[in-house]
C-alpha cells in the first residue's frame, strides 16, 4: 500500500518525460542509436512474496557518459476476467458519451448506416449539453472508485484505469466547456481508450497524441472552413470560434467536424501502423527508467528489481540504453521468461525483524533482569506523582473521580494502555474509599473496564465497594458522547479527572469543562495533534510515551520498571542509528562539495542501503 | 419569578414571535422535494430463474421496446413502482409551478420543513450551553445520545453482522433476504468470532460471566501483535528514516553550499535528539542530561504550539458553518449559493406553500 | 483456569500475528483479524446497548433527578433502532426491485436518513463547533501562565495563527527583501516544516516504542490487570 504514492509519482513523471523525447527526436534526427546493452539476466527474487524479479544486465559500451538512462520493458501479461468487465462497463459508458454527442454534433465517419436512425440531428441548446455533460460525469464518477479499486490490485498496472479514469473526466470537462471542444475531448477520451485497449506505452501515446495535433492543425488551415469562420469572427476566428462555439450554425460546425475527425482518423491509423512496426510482436510495457551511477559505469553493469508481478504469469524482459539525444538503442533481451515466486519467509522484513528482535528484546532482557531482583532506578514523572494526591482530594470533597479511556474501542492500544492505568487509579480508589465513574464510548470498552475496576477493588481488599453500573456505556458518537460528557460534568463536578487514551478533536471540550469545574486534571494520550489542548487546558499531561509508561510506573512492580528501561535502550538505539546516518550523510555531502566522486558515490551507497533496506 | 426569568421569558417569547413570523410570512426554513417516479420490468425471459429488472423509461426498456405500451399495462408481476423524493430548491419549485400551475413533481415537503427547523432548534439548544447548562441542553444532550447510540448500532447491524457474518456463514439466507447478489459461498472461519460473540453475550447470565474474558483477551491478544508490528514498520523506522539528513545541504540547482537548508537541517537533529532525551525514564533530569531535556521541552512546547494555531482557524470555520446553515437554510437571511434567487429577499414573498 | 486460559489465547493470539507478518502466505491474517473485531464489537452493542435501557429504565423508575430527560434519551434511542433496524420507509435497491430488504437503510428522504440529516448531524456538528469557544478560552487560559514553556507554546500558536491569515501578511509586509525569512507566513511554514517535523518526530519514535513495550508486557503477561479479578 506504501508504495502507491512512488508509483503514481513516477507515473507522472514518465509522462512528463514522454513528452520531451517526442520533441527532441524530432530536431535531432540525424543521430545515431547508441550501442545497447547486453547480458541481460533475469531470475526470482529469493525469499519474497512472489512478486519481484531481480535483473541485472551489462552496460552499452557507449556508457561514459552519452547514456542518459536506460528503460526496462516487461511483457504484457492477460487480462483477468474481472477486469473485462469493468473495461465492458466503460465500453458501455462510451457508447453512451456517443448517444448523447451525435445528436448534437452528428455522425462521426463510419458510423454504422442502420444506427442513424435512432438519431435526430438538431442543434442543442446550452441547456441540453449540460445535462448530457452532468449524466455523463456523474455516470463516470459512479464508475470511479470500481476504477481506482481495480488499479490498486495486483494486475492492474498493466492497465492504467487510473489514468484513464483522469483523462476521461478531462476531456468531459472539456466536452462541458464548448461543442468545439468536443473534438478535443474526443481525441483525449479515444486516446484513454486506445490505452486501455491496446496497451500501447505512454511514449506511443504521447507520440500519437502530437500526430493528432498536428492534423487538428490541418484542418484549421484548410482554407475553406478558415473564410467561413473568418466571415463569422473576424481576424480572430481561431480564438473566438473557441469561445463562441455556440454560434457557429449546425451545418458549418458538421463539416468542420467531419473533416477534423477525417484527419484525426487518418492520424490515428498512422500512429497505429507506427506502433504495430516499432513495437513489433510481443508487447511491451515500460517499467522504469533508471540512470546509471558513477558506480555502475565503473563496474560496467547494473541492477534493477521489477515490482509488483503476479506469480501466476511469466514475464520476458528486455532493457535498451537511452543517449542524451533521447534515442533507443536495440534492446537486450533476457534468454526465456521467467516468473516470480513464492516463498515462506518474506525476505523484505529481514532488517525489520532484525529492529523488533532488539527493540522487544530489550524490554524483556530488562524485565528479566528486574526479577532478579536487583534495584531500578526511575525519574519521577508530575502527573503520576499527581494521581494520589487528585484521588485523595476527590475523597476529602466527597466528589467523584472521571475517568474517560478515550473514545476508540479495544482494537487501539491506547485503549488497552488506558484501561492498564485505569486499574491503577481504580485501586487507589479503592483503598481511598472514592467513588470513580467511568463512562465509555464502547461496549467492549465497558467491558473490559468492568473487569478491570472489579479486579482492582478484589485486589484492593474491598470488594464490596465495586458499583458496576458506574462503568457504563454511552455511544459510539464522538460528539454525542462529548455532549453527555460535557453536561454530566457540569452537573456532578467531579474533583479529578482522567483522560487517557485516544481523543480527537473532543480532548478540548473534556479539558475545558473540566477547568471550568475545577477539577484537578491528569490527561495522556499518544494523539500528538491533542496533546497542546490537553498540555494548555490540564493540570498534568503525559506526552506520547509518558503515557505508555503510566501503567508500569504506577503499578511500581519491578518487572514492569524493568520494561521502561527496555525502552530506554530503544531510545538509545534511535539516537546512535540517527547520529551515524547524519554522520554519513553529512560526510557524502562534503564529498560531493570537495569534488570527490568516487567516494561520494561510495557513501552514496551506503546512505541509500541503509535508508532504503534497513530503516524500511 | 425572579427578574431575570422573566426578562429572559420575555426574550425568548418576542424572539420565537419573530421566527414564527419570518417562517409564516416568508416561508423561511421550508423544504421542497422533486418526486421522481421509480417504474420497473422484468425483462427475464419466460422461464429463466433470476429475474431482469430495467428502469422502465431507460435505454435498454426503448431497445426492448417497452416504452411503446404505458406501464400501467405491463402484468403487475412483472413490473414494480414507487416514488423516490430528491430534495429541491425552492427556485426550482417556483420555476415549474411558473411553467406548469398543475406540474406536482416538485413539491413542499412538510417533513424536511420540520426538520429543518428540528436541526436549527437543536442547534441553538447546543450552544445555549455555553451560557450555562439549562434544560433545552439537557434536552439537546439526550437526544443525541439516544440516536447516535441507536445509529451506530444501526450500522454495526447492516453494515457488518449482515454482510460479514451472516453473509459468510450464511449466504443463503442473506441473498433471499437483504442482499439478493451476495455470491459469495459460505465460509466456516466466521464462526469463530461468531462463537467468541456469544462467549462476550454470556456476560449477561448470572452464572460463569468469567468466560465473556476469553474473547476479550482474544481481542487484546491480536491486538498488541498487530499494534507492535505496526507502529515499529509505520512511525518508528519511517521516523529515523527521515531523520537521517545532512548537516551540510547542497543547494541541488547550483551544487554549492546551502546555508539555509544546513541550519534546518541542524534544527530538526538536534530537536529530535534533544526531544527523546527528555522521554528517558532511567535518567534524572540533571546536568547536561537535564539541559538537553528541557531544550527537548522546549521543542516539545514549539511543536504543540504550532498544532494549536494551525487548528485554531478551523475550529471557527466549523462555527461558522453552523452560523451559515442558521441564516441560510433555516433564516433565510442570506443566500450565498444563490439557492432561492430574487424572491428571499422580499419580505413580503407571500406564504404559498403553507397556503397551498 | 479462569485467568490462565485467557492469558494463553491473548498470548497465542498476539504472538501468531507478530509471526505471520513477516511469512509472506499469512500477511493477511492481521486484515482477517481486523474484521473479526469489527463482528465482535457489532455483537457487542448488545452489551452496550442492554446497558444504556437498564441505566435510563433504572433512573425512570427510581425517579431520579432528571428521569424525564432519560425518558427522552430512551424514545431517541428506542425510534432510531426500530426505524433504522425495520429498514422502516426505505424503498428496494434499484438492481432487485422484488426484494422489499434490499434497499439502503440510509436512502435519502427516507425516516432513518431524516433522523440522521437533521438531529444526529446538526446536534454532533454543533458540539464540534462549540470548539471555537473553547479554544479562545484555552488560549486567554495560558495567556496568564508565567513559565518559559508556556510563552513558547503561546508565541508559537500566535504566530501560526497570524500567518495562516491575511493579518500577519500585512503585519510584515514591510520587511526588506533580505529579512523576508521573517515575514510571518514564511515563519509559519519554517515552524511547521523544521520545529513542529522534529517535535512530532520525537514523540512519534516515543510512542512506538511505548506500544511494543506495553504490547509486549500484555503478551508476555506481564500486565494481567484487564483479566479480572477471581481465582489464577
Amino acid at each position: 500500500m506504501r508504495k502507491r504514492p512512488i508509483r503514481t509519482s513516477v507515473l507522472a513523471l514518465m509522462w512528463m518525460l514522454c513528452a520531451l523525447p517526442v520533441v527532441r527526436s524530432v530536431a535531432q534526427d540525424g543521430l545515431q542509436a547508441p550501442a545497447p546493452p547486453s547480458q541481460l539476466i533475469a531470475r526470482d527474487r529469493p525469499w519474497d512474496k512472489g512478486e519481484k524479479i531481480d535483473l541485472r544486465w551489462k552496460l552499452s559500451p557507449d556508457d561514459s557518459g552519452t547514456i542518459a538512462s536506460y528503460r526496462i520493458y516487461r511483457s504484457l501479461t492477460t487480462k483477468p476476467a474481472e477486469q473485462d468487465a469493468l473495461e465492458r462497463r466503460i465500453e458501455d459508458l462510451w457508447y453512451l458519451f456517443e448517444d448523447l454527442y451525435v445528436p448534437m454534433f452528428g455522425f462521426p465517419p463510419g458510423w454504422p448506416e442502420d444506427e442513424k436512425a435512432r438519431y435526430e440531428f438538431h442543434d442543442p441548446t446550452p441547456e441540453e449539453r449540460e445535462a448530457a455533460g452532468t449524466r455523463l460525469r456523474s455516470e463516470l464518477e459512479s464508475l470511479l472508485p470500481e476504477i481506482k479499486i481495480l488499479a490498486k490490485s495486483q494486475h492492474a498496472d498493466d492497465y492504467d484505469y487510473e489514468r484513464y479514469a483522469e483523462a476521461a473526466i478531462e476531456a468531459l470537462e472539456t466536452y462541458l466547456a464548448a461543442g468545439m471542444g468536443l473534438v478535443e475531448a474526443n481525441r483525449r477520451a479515444a486516446a484513454a481508450v486506445k490505452l486501455l485497449n491496446h496497451e500501447i506505452p505512454l511514449s506511443e501515446l504521447q507520440k500519437a497524441k502530437i500526430d493528432y495535433e498536428n492534423a487538428a492543425e490541418r484542418v484549421a488551415r484548410d482554407a475553406v472552413t478558415e473564410s467561413k469562420l473568418a466571415g463569422l469572427f473576424g481576424d480572430n476566428w481561431k480564438e473566438e470560434s473557441e469561445e463562441r462555439a455556440d454560434e457557429i450554425p449546425v451545418e458549418l460546425r458538421k463539416s468542420l467536424l467531419d473533416t477534423r475527425l477525417e484527419a484525426e482518423l487518418q492520424a490515428e491509423t498512422k500512429a497505429r501502423r507506427e506502433i504495430a512496426t516499432r513495437v513489433g510482436e510481443t508487447r511491451w510495457k515500460l517499467v522504469a527508467e533508471v540512470e546509471p551511477k558513477l558506480l555502475n559505469i565503473r563496474r560496467g553493469e547494473m541492477s534493477y528489481t521489477a515490482e509488483q508481478l503476479d506469480r501466476h504469469q511469466e514475464y520476458l524482459f528486455k532493457v535498451v540504453a537511452v543517449n542524451r539525444a533521447e534515442i533507443e538503442s536495440a534492446p537486450a533481451i533476457a534468454a526465456s521468461p521467467v516468473s516470480p515466486d513464492r516463498q515462506i519467509y518474506d525476505g523484505n522484513r529481514l532488517a525489520m525483524m532484525l529492529v523488533t528482535l532488539i527493540v522487544c528484546g530489550a524490554v524483556v532482557l530488562f524485565i528479566g533482569i528486574a526479577r532478579t531482583g536487583r534495584p531500578l532506578k526511575v525519574r519521577k514523572i508530575a502527573g503520576l506523582s499527581a494521581v494520589e494526591e487528585a484521588v485523595g482530594r476527590a475523597t476529602e470533597m466527597g466528589r467523584s473521580i472521571l475517568f474517560v479511556c478515550g473514545i476508540q474501542d479495544m482494537n487501539d492500544i491506547q485503549t488497552i494502555a488506558g484501561i492498564t492505568v485505569l486499574s491503577r487509579v481504580a485501586k487507589t480508589a479503592a483503598e481511598y474509599d472514592a467513588k470513580i465513574e467511568v463512562p465509555t464510548a464502547r461496549s467492549l470498552v465497558m467491558t473490559a473496564a468492568r473487569e478491570t475496576v472489579q479486579a482492582s477493588y478484589l485486589a484492593a481488599g474491598r470488594p464490596d465497594a465495586y458499583n458496576e453500573d458506574l462503568i457504563y456505556y454511552v455511544t459510539d458518537e464522538q460528539f454525542g458522547f462529548v455532549a453527555y460528557l460535557q453536561g454530566m460534568m457540569s452537573r456532578e463536578k467531579p474533583a479529578a479527572c482522567f483522560y487517557m487514551g485516544t481523543f480527537f478533536a473532543e480532548s478540548l471540550i473534556l479539558a475545558e469543562t473540566g477547568n471550568s469545574i475545577g477539577a484537578i486534571q491528569i490527561a495522556g494520550t499518544a494523539m500528538p495533534a491533542q496533546l497542546p489542548f490537553f498540555v494548555a487546558a490540564c493540570d498534568y499531561t503525559l506526552i506520547g510515551e509518558e503515557f505508555f509508561a503510566a501503567s508500569a510506573y504506577l503499578s511500581g512492580e519491578p518487572d514492569q520498571l524493568g520494561s521502561l528501561k527496555g525502552q530506554d535502550v530503544g531510545k538509545a538505539v534511535v539516537g546512535i542509528i540517527v547520529v551515524l546516518g547524519v554522520f554519513l550523510a553529512t560526510a557524502l555531502s562534503v564529498a560531493a562539495l570537495a569534488g570527490n566522486e568516487v567516494l561520494a558515490a561510495h557513501l552514496e551507497e551506503i546512505v541509500e542501503y541503509l535508508q532504503r533496506v534497513i530503516l524500511t | 419569578m425572579k427578574k431575570e426569568t422573566v426578562i429572559w421569558t420575555v426574550v425568548m417569547l418576542v424572539g420565537a414571535l419573530v421566527l414564527v413570523l419570518n417562517g409564516a410570512l416568508r416561508g423561511a426554513g421550508s423544504a421542497y422535494v422533486k418526486a421522481v417516479p421509480m417504474q420497473f420490468v422484468n425483462v427475464a425471459e419466460p422461464g429463466e430463474v433470476n429475474a431482469d429488472w430495467i428502469r422502465y423509461n431507460s435505454d435498454r426498456a426503448f431497445d426492448e421496446k417497452l416504452c411503446t405500451q404505458p406501464f400501467e399495462d405491463i402484468p403487475e408481476d412483472l413490473r414494480e413502482s414507487w416514488v423516490r423524493y430528491e430534495q429541491a430548491e425552492l427556485g426550482e419549485y417556483l420555476a415549474s409551478r411558473a411553467a406548469d400551475p398543475n406540474d406536482d413533481n416538485y413539491r413542499f415537503s412538510l417533513s424536511q420543513t420540520l426538520g429543518i427547523w428540528v436541526a436549527a432548534l437543536f442547534t441553538l439548544f447546543i450552544f445555549s450551553f455555553l451560557y450555562k447548562d439549562n434544560p433545552f441542553y439537557k434536552i439537546a444532550e439526550s437526544s443525541v445520545v439516544g440516536v447516535s447510540a441507536a445509529y451506530w448500532m444501526v450500522i454495526g447491524f447492516w453494515d457488518v453482522i449482515v454482510p460479514n457474518l451472516l453473509g459468510k456463514v450464511a449466504p443463503a439466507m442473506v441473498r433471499a433476504w437483504s442482499i439478493p447478489g451476495l455470491e459469495d459461498p459460505p465460509n466456516y472461519w466466521y464462526l469463530v468470532p461468531l462463537i467468541l460473540g456469544l462467549m462476550l453475550l454470556w456476560r449477561l447470565s448470572p452464572k460463569g460471566s468469567w468466560i465473556g474474558r476469553w474473547p476479550l483477551a482474544f481481542v487484546i491478544g491480536t491486538t498488541a501483535g498487530i499494534r507492535l508490528i505496526g507502529f515499529i514498520q509505520a512511525d518508528f523506522l519511517s521516523q529515523i528514516r527521515n531523520t537521517v539528513i545532512p548537516l551540510i545541504a547542497i543547494d541541488s540547482a547550483t551544487g554549492s553550499f546551502a546555508f539555509w537548508d544546513s541550519l534546518k537541517n541542524l534544527i530538526i537533529v538536534i530537536g529530535v535528539l534533544s526531544a527523546l532525551t527528555y522521554f528517558f525514564f532511567s535518567v534524572e533530569h540533571k546536568g547536561v542530561v537535564g539541559k538537553t531535556a528541557r531544550l527537548g521541552i522546549w521543542f516539545l512546547m514549539i511543536t504543540f504550539g504550532a498544532a494549536f494555531g494551525y487548528t485554531v482557524m478551523g475550529r471557527i470555520a466549523l462555527f461558522a458553518i453552523r452560523l451559515e446553515f442558521l441564516f441560510d437554510d433555516w433564516l433565510w437571511l442570506i443566500d450565498p449559493l444563490g439557492r432561492r434567487a430574487a424572491e428571499y429577499a422580499s419580505l413580503l414573498w407571500p406564504a404559498m406553500p403553507l397556503l397551498g | 483456569m479462569k485467568r490462565t486460559i485467557p492469558l494463553l489465547i491473548t498470548a497465542i493470539g498476539g504472538f501468531v500475528l507478530i509471526i505471520a507478518f513477516f511469512s509472506s502466505y499469512t500477511q493477511s491474517w492481521g486484515e482477517v483479524a481486523a474484521i473479526w473485531f469489527d463482528i465482535l464489537a457489532a455483537i457487542a452493542f448488545i452489551l452496550g446497548g442492554g446497558n444504556l435501557m437498564k441505566i435510563h429504565l433504572k433512573k425512570i423508575s427510581d425517579r431520579k433527578a432528571g428521569w424525564a430527560y432519560s425518558g427522552v434519551t430512551l424514545i431517541a434511542f428506542l425510534t432510531t433502532l426500530i426505524i433504522g433496524l425495520g429498514k422502516i420507509g426505505v424503498n428496494p435497491s434499484e438492481q432487485f426491485p422484488d426484494y422489499a430488504w434490499s434497499g439502503s437503510y440510509r436512502e435519502v428522504g427516507g425516516p432513518f436518513w431524516w433522523l440522521y440529516e437533521f438531529a444526529f448531524k446538526p446536534l454532533t456538528a454543533t458540539m464540534f463547533a462549540m470548539l471555537a469557544f473553547y479554544v479562545a478560552s484555552a488560549a486567554f487560559r495560558a495567556f496568564r501562565a508565567k513559565n518559559i514553556e508556556a510563552i513558547l507554546l503561546l508565541g508559537t500558536a500566535f504566530i501560526i495563527l497570524l500567518g495562516r491569515t491575511y493579518a500577519g501578511v500585512w503585519v510584515t509586509g514591510w520587511l526588506p527583501e533580505w529579512l523576508e525569512g521573517l515575514k510571518l507566513e514564511n515563519l509559519t511554514v519554517t515552524i511547521m516544516k523544521v520545529f513542529n517535523t522534529a517535535g512530532n518526530r520525537a514523540i512519534m519514535i516515543g510512542i512506538a516504542l511505548g506500544i511494543v513495550s506495553t504490547s509486549l508486557k500484555v503478551l508476555l503477561g506481564v500486565d494481567r490487570s484487564y483479566l479480572g479479578g477471581g481465582e489464577e
